[in-house]
């Protein structure tokens, strides 16, 4: 054996061993968990505690936890869900900081709480109206929550929303979350999410508004959309319910299309209903300096969904002409009512403080208060303008 | 040297936009909001107008530099001892920079994905593999980065872009609302961001032909373009107080992006992976830079001998900051050595070759015409010789010991095109 061959075994040598020491090293984690020992947290709660605090809420599944290692359930803060097949569990935990609630609720568990796959945040009223900006800058500090995660107050306390059974799934959080994803998808409701909430709170000249959820009787799961939730800087103020909830959205400039009824009485011929397809909001300031005045444009576009047979003649221009000036009439009168509902709460969901600012720049470098002063001293005016385009599949 | 063994002036280019694109892009947006609030994309974009001068300066002091060794190079500019303190500076400079970065780059995924695990176990397998990217030749590390360049830039213009949708206008529409002071404060901190580029000037001595006049423009140009698209889609994203309170806004960024469709739900994984490979492009010519300019300060023959030896050194270096504050306060430093030796420096350079060059000190025959550059005329090289008066200064006459083989006349048209 020559030396030439030597050199090429130590070689192949040397290489085996870094293989085998790599595949022993690099195989595995030593403080490695199995997805069955894993609380996966699907819903956050946050409630006000009593006597003070924060109680925090969370919806939990346990991946084959509750049926092959039973007793979750014995030691822990919450309670197995009901009818729920044993693999959900809501967890409660109070403290001074949401940080604290969590550690608590750490220390009476045996799984690893994981927040990866959160899919909702709920929120009780009564935090809501006490402030919330603390307590969501706390959970997003984590980093296994996103902003993306959409948020919205319920009627009563947050955790009551996550021990709710649901007939098809039996996690309240995912049937809650894809409630709101249709609301949003198709215009009912503002999309609001941890990161727009903060990112409205922290702004000055814009106040957030949030979508509320309360009991429902007769609906899938008892649960229901009630309206929307505007609030000034991080405290809740005012509940706005359907269909001055939908207006606010269309003066916010929310949404795109929505699926609205407008009723409409003709006085010749009883009455139209109008589908409102699309909205377009545009908000400006106008005037001088020390007679600001800000304009929310609304074009409205909408179609004649229903109306009485053998009532009205919609062949007709002058008829249809008729109705388009009824209907804005009635939709600019409605909305400004609206506006000016809101803006005496103090809150400015519509950003008029933001839009001022672009046409006076000063204020980006005076103190926040200076702007929302500003925004407060603006009259604001809505400008409608309905426009029909179809008359639906019955003409006269 | 053959020409599939030169620095391509492409590859060149693409190692300075790695080099750039580093961990500065994950807080640039709160530091340029901080300072220049709505103005923040165009303080982005003033920023990299300074890199673009530098980076044509370096290309204009070419001449002097290209095709031979660099300590010589610089000799022949200042004088052996300025050029010998100047490279001691850069390795000083850029070998705390590529340890630092290494570090901001633990801290920042022991933060968001690797929670439990010793920031040492992250960034040690990056010294590595910087130390492993150095040792070889300048082209192997050309050729690597180039490799990665397409996926960066991919990655990061589809980022950008996928989270426009989200941006509020309003929130990054240039209003000149803070005045011109913040505005540059705003650029300057963004420049700190850009820090890196004055790797061009080790890369020159090697380079197979001279750059063009609208390079540094294209480098520049495209660096600051990703910069301001990631500042535009952060600041409209958050707002420009929100964002300020974010550690890593464009982290969070890509952790609110969704791509139409829900192919990605979960962005940051992506993001994180072709990042690591944007760190690794910083910290490798950084260390590459430190080791050239070591390698100058001794006198030695290679440089690849010197990157392992850095390692326990940088490990140590790394570890000086207690936490990613400290981190923070000691990238802010470098960023102002960086104004110094990345901007003053080269421009210093420009002028006195500028002035070495002016018509009076030359020979009407030995004026040659300008090269591709662009910035003027070249000194008369070759040999023993050295541009600085003084014959024989610096041991630049021991031209048979420089690696790279003495130019044919620089600056004259299609000098060193073929070397």
């Amino acid at each position: 054996m020559g030396p030439r061959c030597l050199r090429r075994g130590r070689a192949r040598l040397v290489v085996a061993l870094v293989v085998v020491l790599a595949a022993a090293v690099l195989g595995g984690c030593w403080d490695a968990r199995d997805l069955e020992d894993r609380a996966i947290v699907v819903g956050v709660g946050l409630d006000r505690a009593r006597g003070g605090g924060i109680e925090v809420s969370l919806e939990v599944t346990i991946p084959d936890g509750t049926t092959t290692r039973p007793g979750i359930s014995g030691n822990q803060l919450g309670q197995r869900g009901a009818g729920a097949g044993g693999t959900k569990v809501v967890l409660t935990g109070t403290g001074a900081t949401v940080h604290e609630a969590l550690a608590a609720m750490r220390d009476g568990t045996r799984f690893d709480l994981f927040l990866g796959h959160v899919r909702i945040v709920l929120i009780g009223e009564e935090l809501a109206r006490q402030g919330v900006l603390q307590h969501l800058e706390m959970l997003v500090q984590n980093p296994e929550i996103r902003r993306l995660i959409p948020m919205a107050v319920v009627r009563g306390r947050a955790r009551d929303y996550l021990m709710m059974t649901v007939a098809q799934d039996n996690t309240a959080a995912l049937y809650l979350s894809q409630m709101l994803d249709d609301l949003i998808r198709t215009g009912r409701a503002p999309n609001v999410d941890l990161s727009r909430f903060l990112t409205d709170v922290s702004e000055p000249g814009v106040d957030p508004v949030v979508s509320i959820l309360g009991r429902g009787p007769g609906t899938e799961a008892g649960v229901q959309w009630v309206g929307l939730g505007v609030f000034r800087d991080d405290r809740l103020r005012a509940v706005v319910r359907p269909p001055q909830a939908w207006y606010l959205m269309w003066a916010m400039g929310s949404p795109r299309r929505t699926t609205l009824f407008v009723p409409v009485r003709e006085p010749v011929s009883g009455g139209v209903i109008l589908d409102i397809f699309h909205v377009d909001s545009r908000l400006t300031v106008q005037g001088p300096p020390d007679g600001r005045q800000a304009v929310v444009r609304l074009l409205i576009e909408g179609r004649v969904a229903e109306h009485r047979a053998g009532g009205i003649d919609l062949t007709k221009t002058a008829t249809m002409r008729r109705i388009q000036d009824q209907t804005q009439r009635d939709l600019q009168g409605r909305v400004q009512r609206l506006v000016d509902q809101v803006r005496r709460q103090g809150a400015d969901p519509f950003g008029i403080g933001r839009a001022l600012r672009t046409v006076e720049p000063r204020l980006w470098r005076e103190p926040p208060g200076v702007t929302r002063a500003a925004a407060q001293r603006c009259q604001a005016r809505v400008e409608v303008v309905v426009r029909l385009r179809r008359t639906g599949l019955t003409i006269r | 040297m053959s020409s599939s063994q030169a620095v391509t002036v492409r590859g060149a280019l693409t190692v300075i936009v790695n080099v750039m694109i580093g961990i500065g892009i994950l807080t640039l947006p709160r530091e340029v909001a901080a300072q220049s609030g709505p103005d923040s994309v165009v303080a982005t974009l003033l920023g990299a107008v300074p890199v673009a001068v530098v980076l044509a300066a370096l290309s204009g002091v070419a001449p002097w530099i290209h095709r031979r060794r660099l300590e010589h190079g610089l000799e022949t500019l200042v004088g052996r001892w300025p050029a010998r303190a100047l490279l001691l500076a850069y390795f000083l400079y850029f070998g705390t920079l590529a340890a630092v970065i290494a570090r901001g780059f633990a801290e920042v995924v022991n933060a968001n994905v690797l929670r439990n695990t010793p920031v040492e176990a992250i960034m040690m397998p990056m010294l590595f593999a910087a130390v492993y990217l150095v040792h070889h030749r300048t082209v192997t590390m050309m050729r690597a980065i180039e490799l990665t360049f397409p996926v960066l830039l991919v990655t990061l213009v589809v980022l950008a872009l996928a989270t426009m949708g989200r941006a509020n206008l309003v929130y990054v529409r240039p209003q000149w609302a803070l005045g011109l002071e913040p505005l540059i404060r705003g650029a300057a901190a963004s420049l700190f961001a850009y820090a890196g580029y004055g790797t061009y000037l080790f890369l020159l001595p090697e380079l197979e032909d001279r750059p063009r006049c609208h390079m540094p423009w294209l480098v520049a140009g495209l660096v600051g373009l990703i910069y301001s698209m990631v500042v535009f889609s952060a600041v409209g994203t958050f707002g420009v107080v929100e964002v300020q309170r974010i550690t890593w806004p464009t982290i969070e960024l890509v952790k609110v992006t969704q791509i139409p469709g829900r192919v990605f739900e979960r962005l940051e994984s992506a993001f994180l992976a072709v990042w690591v490979t944007a760190v690794f492009t910083t910290v490798g010519p950084a260390l590459f830079v430190a080791a050239k300019a070591l390698q100058g300060v001794l006198g030695l023959q290679e440089h690849r001998i010197l990157a392992p030896m850095f390692l326990p050194l940088l490990y140590v270096v790394a570890l000086l900051p207690t936490n990613f504050a400290a981190v923070t306060q000691l990238l802010a430093v470098l960023g102002w050595i960086s104004l110094g030796l990345e901007v003053l420096v080269p421009l210093l350079l420009w002028a006195i070759a500028g002035w070495k060059n002016r018509p009076s000190r030359r020979p009407a025959a030995a004026r040659p015409a300008a090269g591709p550059g662009g910035t003027g005329p070249a000194p008369a090289l070759g040999g023993a010789m050295t541009g600085s008066g003084r014959p024989g200064a610096g041991g630049t006459g021991a031209a048979g010991a420089a690696p790279i083989p003495a130019p044919a006349e620089p600056g004259t048209p299609g000098a060193g095109a073929g070397g």
